[in-house]
C-alpha cells in the first residue's frame, strides 16, 4: 500500500477508533474522552496535511484510488477503499480542520452537561461516517455511510433526549432523510441494472472511476449503449440525487434543517452547517460526469438550488432565533451551492463549500458562545450591545458575517462570485431568471445578517442575566475560523485578478470533469459585471438592515403591515410543514391503516398458520423419537431402505 | 507410491503417543494434581496443530504404500480437528475435575478419538476408511457413558453402540458391494478406473456407494441415520456432546467429501449419487429444523439443529462441483468455531443451574452479558444471520447448489429451512435477552474460556465481513479435489 492510501485509511479509521475507545472503556471518565476525541481528530487531520501536501503537491505521480475487494457475490462485486483525489482530500481537510476546531469548542461549550463521553463519542461516529463519504470509492460504500451519518445525525440532534422538542427533531431529521436515501437506494439500483442489462456484468461496477471511464468511453459500443439508454440513465441520476436533496436540505426536503438546531450549537455547527449538509452537493460533484451530459439533470439541479437559496433567504429575515436565522442561511446558501452544480461549475460549489464551511461553522460557534453568554439565551429579542461584554466573540461573529454576505475581500465574495458569474453565463433553461434571483438572494443574505449582527451585537442589552465573554477554549477556535474565513478566499481567486487564480478550479479539473463534449462546462472566469452587481446588492442589504434596525430610519412595523400577507407566509415557512402534516394526517394515514388492515386480517392470519402448521410438523418429528430404541434402528434401516428404493426407482 | 513415509504421519502418531502419555501419567500423578492433565492434554492438542505445519507434512503427498494421503483438504480439516480439540479441553476442565476416577481416561479417548479424526482426514482406501472412522467411534461410546453412574448417560452410549454397529454394518456391506463392482478398495485405483472409457456404471456399484453413504451419515446425523442424536446429545456429558456435535460429525463429513472426490470424478456417478444426496439433505434439513422448534432441552435442541446444520453441508456434497466442496469446507471451518461458542456457554451456564432447561437461559443477559452476547452471536451465525461467518458458508453452500438446475428445488428447501432455524434460534435469543431469569443461578466462566469465546467471536465476525480469507484456505483445498470446477 502506498504511503497516500495509508494516509486514507488512517484519517478514516482514527475517529471510529476514539468512538470505540470512548463507548467501551472511558464513559465514566470525561477528560479522558473528550481528549480521546480530540485525538483521535488530531490524528486524522495531521494525516491529512500529509496526504494534501502529496495530492496539492508537485509531484503530482499518485495512485488516487486503493480499493479492496470487500464481497462478492456470483458476478457482483462491492469494493472498499479510499479515494485520495483532490476532491475528496479537499473536502477532508474541511471535515477534519473544521471538526477540531469544534471538538475543542466543545469542551468549552459542553462544561458540566450530562452524557458528556456520549457525546464526544456520536461527535467521533459522526465524523468517522462522514470521512467514509468523503473518501468512499463507490456507490455501495458511500450509500452505507450515507445512513451512518443519518444515524449519528439522529443521535446528535436528539442529544438532550429528554427533551421532546428535540426527540421530535430527530425523528423528523431521520424520516425526512428516509425519503431521499429511498430514492438514492432504487437510484443505484436502477443504475446498476441498466449498465449491467445493456454492458453486461463485466463492465457494469458500482466504483466512481469505472463508471467514469463508462461515461467518457470513446468506445463507440459502449457510447451508443449509453446514448440509447440517456432517458433512464439521467431518471437513475435524478434519483440518486434525490439523496443529496435530503441530506442537503433543499426544497422540498429542507423541512428537517431547521428543527435539527435543537442539538447542541457544536453539533448545529458542524453537521447541520459546515460538512454533513454538504454531503449531498460533495456528492453530486463526485458522480458530476453523470449530471453533466443530460440537460434535463443540470436543469432540474439548477432549479432547486435557486428555489431554496431564495425561500430560504426570505424565511431567515423572520426568525429570531439566533440559531433559526443561521441554519435558514444555510439552506440558502446550500441552494447557492447547488444552484452552482446545475450551472455546470462543481469547482465553484466546491469553493463556496469550501468558504462557507469556514464562515458558517465561525457563525453557528459565535452564536453558541453568544448563546453561552448569555446563559442559554437563544432569542436575538432579549439580546443587544453585546459587542461591549463579548468583544472576541463580536469581532470573530463581524468577520463571518462579512464572508457571508459577500464583501469583499472576505473569502466569502469570492466564491459567492464564482457562483454568480457561473449564473450569468449558464446554459440550463431559464438561466437568467436564475441568475436574477441568485443576485436578490446576495442583497437579501447581507440585509438578515445585518439584522442578525444589529439585533445581537448593537443597541442597549435587552436581557436579564448578565452576560459574559466566554473561555479560551471557545474563543480560540472562533479566531481560528475567523482567520480562515478571511483568507479561504485566496484558494481560488479567479484568473483575471491574480495569475496564479483559479488554483482550486485547476486542482478540481480532475476529480469532477465532465465528458469532454459537454458543452455547459463553464470555466470559471472573472465578470468586472457580475462582481459590481453583486458587491452593489450586498451592500445594499446591509444598507436596508442599518436603516430598518439601527438607525431606525425606517419602520419595521409599518413596513411589516404593508405587506402583511407576505410576513405571515414567511412566519409559516411557506406552510410546508403545514402541508406535509395534512399528507401524513389524511394521506398517509389512509394507506397505513389499509395496511395495517391487510396485515391483521389477511397477512396475519396466513403466517399463524403457516407456523401453526409449522410447528404442527416440528410436535409430529419429534414423536418420532421417543426413546425406544428398537424404533429407532426400524427407523434407521427403513429409512435406508425406502430412500435408495426412492432414488433407484426416481433414476 | 508404495514408501512407508511415515514423517507423514507424524501428527496421527504425535496424537496416539500423546493420548498413552497422558494415561501412563495419570497412574503415578496424585489425585489431587491430576488437573496437570487438563494443562497437558491442551498443550498436545496445540502441538498437533502445530504439526501440521511441519514442511514435511504441510507438503502432503501418499504415505503407506499409498493406503494415506495428505492433501489439502486434510491438512485443512486436521487443524479444524485439533482446535476443536483444544476448545473440549478448555471447556472440559472443570467438568473432569469434578470426576471421581477416570480423570486420565477422559484425555487419553478424547485424544485418541482425536488421533482417529486425523486418520479420517486422510484415508486414502476403504479399509483404512473403516478403520479410521471406528476409532472415532469406538472412542466415543465410552466417552458418551462416561458418567457411569447416570442412566441416562449409559443409555445414551448404549443407544450409539447398537445404532453405530447397524450403520456400521451398512457401511461394511457398501464397501463389499463396490469391492465387488471394481475390484479393489484402493482409492487412488479407482480414481483412475471410474474415468477410464470402458467403465461401466453398474446397479450394485451406485447401492454399495449408497449405503456407503448411509453408514457415513451416522457419523454427519443425516436422515435416516440421524436417530440417536437427540437422545446421545442430551445423555452425554456437555463437554463430549460438544466434542461429537463438530468434531465426529466433521469426521463423518470429510470421509463423505473423499468418497465423493474419488467417485464424483465420473460424471455418470455423480448423476447417480446427485439424486441420492439432494433427497437425504432435504429431509435431513426438514427433519432437523423441524424437530427443534418444540425442543424444551438446550442439548436436545442443538442435537437437533446439529441434524439441521448437517442438511447444508449435504447441499454442497450434492452439488459435487468445486465449490460445494469450497463451501463445505468453509461451512465446516465455520461450524467448529460457532458450535463451539455455543457449547461454550451451555456447558458453563449448566455448571451453574445444574440442568439444561432452556429455561436456565431466561434472563442470561442481566445475570452474565457477555456468555449471552456470545451465545447470541453463535446462534446468529448458526441461523445464518450476516455479517457473521456461518451466512457466508450458507451463501456459499445455496449458490453451489443453484449452480445446476435441477437442484434449484433443492435451494428453496434450503431457504424455506433458514426460515424456520430462524425461529427456534430466536426463541432462544428472546428467552435470553427479554425474559426475566427464573432461577437465581449467575453462570460464570473463567478467563481462558472467556478469551477463546472472544476469540471466536471475532472469528465469525472476521469471517463475515473478509470470508475472503478463509476462502483463499478452502478453495485451493477443494480446486486440489479433482471436481468439475463448473456446476453439472
Amino acid at each position: 500500500m502506498e504511503p497516500l492510501a495509508l494516509y486514507g485509511y488512517i484519517i478514516l479509521f482514527a475517529p471510529l477508533v476514539a468512538t470505540a475507545l470512548i463507548t467501551c472503556f472511558t464513559l465514566k471518565h470525561k477528560a479522558v474522552s473528550s481528549w480521546i476525541a480530540i485525538g483521535g481528530m488530531l490524528v486524522a487531520f495531521g494525516a491529512n496535511v500529509l496526504a494534501a501536501m502529496q495530492v496539492f503537491g508537485a509531484d503530482a505521480s499518485f495512485e488516487p484510488v486503493h480499493e479492496i475487494e470487500w464481497l462478492s457475490v456470483g458476478h457482483v462485486m462491492i469494493p472498499f477503499g479510499v479515494q485520495m483525489d483532490a476532491l475528496s482530500v479537499m473536502m477532508s481537510l474541511i471535515v477534519t480542520g473544521v471538526g477540531l476546531c469544534i471538538f475543542v469548542f466543545s469542551t468549552g461549550y459542553m462544561k458540566g452537561e450530562d452524557g458528556w463521553s456520549r457525546y464526544f463519542a456520536c461527535l467521533s461516529l459522526f465524523s468517522f461516517s462522514m470521512l467514509g463519504i468523503v473518501l468512499s470509492t463507490n456507490l455501495i460504500q458511500t450509500f452505507i455511510f450515507w445512513e451512518l451519518v443519518g444515524v449519528s445525525s439522529y443521535a446528535l440532534i436528539g442529544y438532550y433526549f429528554h427533551k421532546d422538542s428535540a426527540v421530535d427533531a430527530g425523528k423528523k431529521a431521520f424520516l425526512t432523510n428516509r425519503i431521499g436515501d429511498f430514492g438514492m437506494t432504487w437510484g443505484i439500483i436502477l443504475l446498476f441494472y441498466t449498465l449491467v442489462d445493456t454492458l453486461g456484468w463485466e463492465r457494469a461496477s458500482f466504483s466512481y472511476e469505472k463508471l467514469k471511464l463508462l461515461y467518457h468511453a470513446s468506445d463507440p459500443l459502449i457510447v451508443q449503449v449509453m446514448a440509447d439508454h440517456s432517458g433512464t440513465l439521467a431518471l437513475a441520476t435524478l434519483l440518486i440525487f434525490t439523496g443529496a436533496v435530503a441530506k442537503s436540505a433543499q426544497v422540498p426536503l429542507h423541512v428537517w434543517l431547521p428543527d435539527a438546531m435543537e442539538g447542541p450549537t457544536p453539533v448545529s455547527a458542524l453537521m447541520h452547517a459546515a460538512t454533513m449538509v454538504a454531503a449531498g452537493v460533495f456528492l453530486v460533484c463526485r458522480l458530476f460526469f453523470m449530471f453533466a451530459p443530460y440537460e434535463i439533470a443540470l436543469g432540474v439541479v439548477a432549479w432547486m438550488g435557486g428555489i431554496t437559496a431564495l425561500l430560504a433567504a426570505g424565511v431567515a429575515f423572520v426568525q429570531h432565533d439566533i440559531k433559526k436565522v443561521l441554519a435558514y442561511s444555510t439552506l440558502s446558501q446550500l441552494g447557492y451551492m447547488v444552484l452552482a452544480l446545475g450551472m455546470g461549475a462543481p469547482a465553484a460549489a466546491m469553493f463556496h463549500l469550501t468558504t462557507h464551511a469556514f464562515f458558517k461553522a465561525l457563525l453557528f460557534l459565535g452564536s453558541g458562545s453568544v448563546i453561552y453568554g448569555c446563559h442559554h439565551e437563544q432569542d436575538m429579542r432579549k439580546m443587544g450591545g453585546l459587542r461591549k461584554t463579548m468583544p472576541v466573540t463580536f469581532w470573530t461573529f463581524m468577520i463571518g458575517t462579512a464572508a457571508l454576505a459577500g464583501i469583499a475581500p472576505f473569502s466569502g465574495f469570492w466564491s459567492k462570485d464564482a457562483i454568480l458569474s457561473a449564473a450569468s453565463v449558464g446554459h440550463v433553461p431559464g438561466a437568467p431568471i436564475l441568475y436574477g434571483m441568485g443576485v436578490l438572494v446576495a442583497l437579501m443574505t447581507a440585509a438578515y445578517m445585518g439584522r442578525c449582527v444589529i439585533l445581537t451585537f448593537f443597541g442597549e442589552y435587552r436581557g436579564h442575566a448578565k452576560p459574559h465573554e466566554s473561555p479560551v477554549s471557545m474563543t480560540g477556535p472562533l479566531v481560528v475560523l475567523a482567520t480562515a474565513s478571511v483568507f479561504a478566499g485566496v484558494l481560488s481567486i479567479p484568473k483575471g485578478i491574480s495569475e496564479h487564480g483559479g488554483w482550486l478550479e485547476h486542482a478540481l479539473v480532475g476529480a469532477t470533469t465532465a465528458p469532454v463534449w459537454f458543452p455547459g462546462m463553464h470555466e470559471e472566469v472573472f465578470l468586472p459585471s457580475v462582481a459590481i452587481v453583486g458587491t452593489v446588492a450586498a451592500l445594499f442589504g446591509l444598507f436596508l438592515a442599518y436603516m430598518f434596525y439601527a438607525k431606525k430610519a425606517w419602520s419595521i412595523d409599518s413596513f411589516v403591515a404593508a405587506v402583511k400577507p407576505l410576513h405571515t407566509l414567511l412566519e409559516k415557512k411557506y406552510y410546508f410543514d403545514e402541508a406535509y402534516l395534512w399528507l401524513v394526517a389524511n394521506v398517509q394515514q389512509t394507506i397505513a391503516e389499509t395496511c395495517g388492515f391487510i396485515e391483521v386480517h389477511v397477512l396475519r392470519r396466513i403466517v399463524d398458520a403457516v407456523a401453526g402448521t409449522t410447528r404442527w410438523f416440528g410436535g409430529q418429528v419429534r414423536l418420532l423419537l421417543d426413546g425406544h430404541l428398537h424404533r429407532y434402528v426400524t427407523l434407521a434401516l427403513f429409512g435406508a431402505v425406502v430412500i435408495i428404493a426412492a432414488v433407484l426407482v426416481g433414476n | 507410491m508404495d514408501k512407508l513415509n511415515l514423517i507423514l504421519l507424524v501428527p496421527e502418531l504425535l496424537a496416539v503417543a500423546a493420548g498413552i502419555g497422558v494415561m501412563l501419567w495419570d497412574l503415578w500423578l496424585p489425585r489431587e494434581k491430576k488437573i496437570a492433565l487438563s494443562t497437558a492434554s491442551m498443550v498436545a492438542a496445540v502441538v498437533l496443530f502445530l504439526s501440521t505445519f511441519i514442511p514435511a507434512v504441510a507438503e502432503g503427498g501418499h504415505a503407506m504404500g499409498g493406503t494415506f494421503l495428505v492433501d489439502g483438504m486434510a491438512l485443512l480439516m486436521k487443524r479444524a480437528f485439533a482446535v476443536t480439540a483444544l476448545f473440549v479441553f478448555l471447556i472440559s476442565r472443570e467438568y473432569v475435575e469434578d470426576l471421581e476416577r477416570g480423570q486420565g481416561e477422559f484425555y487419553t479417548l478424547c485424544l485418541l478419538a482425536l488421533s482417529g479424526m486425523f486418520l479420517c482426514a486422510s484415508v486414502n482406501d476403504f479399509m483404512s476408511l473403516f478403520v479410521a472412522l471406528e476409532v472415532v467411534t469406538v472412542s466415543f461410546f465410552v466417552l458418551v457413558a462416561f458418567k457411569r453412574r447416570s442412566t441416562k448417560s449409559v443409555e445414551a452410549g448404549l443407544k450409539l453402540l447398537v445404532i453405530g454397529s447397524v450403520s456400521a454394518a451398512l457401511l461394511l456391506y457398501g464397501i463389499a458391494f463396490v469391492y465387488g463392482a471394481t475390484g479393489t478398495v484402493f482409492f487412488d485405483e479407482l480414481r483412475a478406473d471410474v474415468v477410464a472409457p470402458d467403465f461401466i456404471v453398474s446397479t450394485e456399484l451406485v447401492i454399495g456407494l449408497f449405503l456407503i453413504f448411509l453408514g457415513l451419515g451416522f457419523k454427519t446425523s443425516a436422515v435416516p441415520m440421524h436417530v440417536w442424536v437427540p437422545d446421545v446429545y442430551e445423555g452425554a456429558p456437555t463437554p463430549v456432546t460438544a466434542f461429537m456435535s463438530v468434531g465426529s460429525k466433521l469426521a463423518g463429513f470429510v470421509l463423505m467429501l473423499r468418497v465423493l472426490e474419488v467417485f464424483g470424478r465420473s460424471a455418470a456417478i455423480a448423476a447417480e449419487l446427485t439424486p441420492f444426496l439432494a433427497l437425504i439433505g432435504a429431509l435431513t434439513l426438514f427433519y432437523g429444523n423441524l424437530g427443534a422448534i418444540p425442543q424444551t432441552n438446550i442439548k436436545r435442541l442443538m442435537g437437533y439443529s446439529s441434524i439441521g446444520q448437517c442438511g447444508y453441508i449435504l447441499l454442497g456434497i450434492a452439488a459435487a462441483w468445486t465449490m460445494g466442496m469450497s463451501g463445505a469446507l468453509f461451512y465446516m471451518v465455520s461450524y467448529v468455531f460457532t458450535n463451539m461458542l455455543v457449547f461454550g456457554v451451555i456447558v458453563y451456564v449448566a455448571r451453574a443451574t445444574k440442568s439444561h432447561d432452556l429455561d436456565d437461559y431466561s434472563g442470561l443477559a442481566r445475570s452474565n452479558p457477555m456468555l449471552c452476547a456470545a451465545m447470541t452471536i453463535g446462534l446468529l451465525s448458526l441461523a445464518g444471520v450476516p455479517p457473521l461467518m456461518g451466512f457466508v458458508g450458507k451463501l456459499l453452500l445455496l449458490g453451489s447448489a443453484f449452480g445446476s438446475p435441477e437442484l434449484h428445488w433443492l435451494v428453496y428447501v434450503g431457504l424455506i429451512n433458514v426460515v424456520i432455524a430462524m425461529y427456534y434460534y430466536l426463541c432462544v435469543i428472546k428467552r435470553m435477552w427479554i425474559h426475566d431469569a427464573r432461577s437465581p443461578a449467575k453462570p460464570v466462566a473463567p478467563m481462558r474460556v472467556k478469551i477463546a469465546l472472544g476469540i471466536s467471536v471475532l472469528i465469525l465476525l472476521a469471517g463475515g465481513f473478509a470470508p475472503q480469507i478463509l476462502e483463499g484456505l478452502t478453495a485451493p483445498a477443494a480446486a486440489e479435489l479433482g471436481l468439475p470446477s463448473r456446476p453439472r
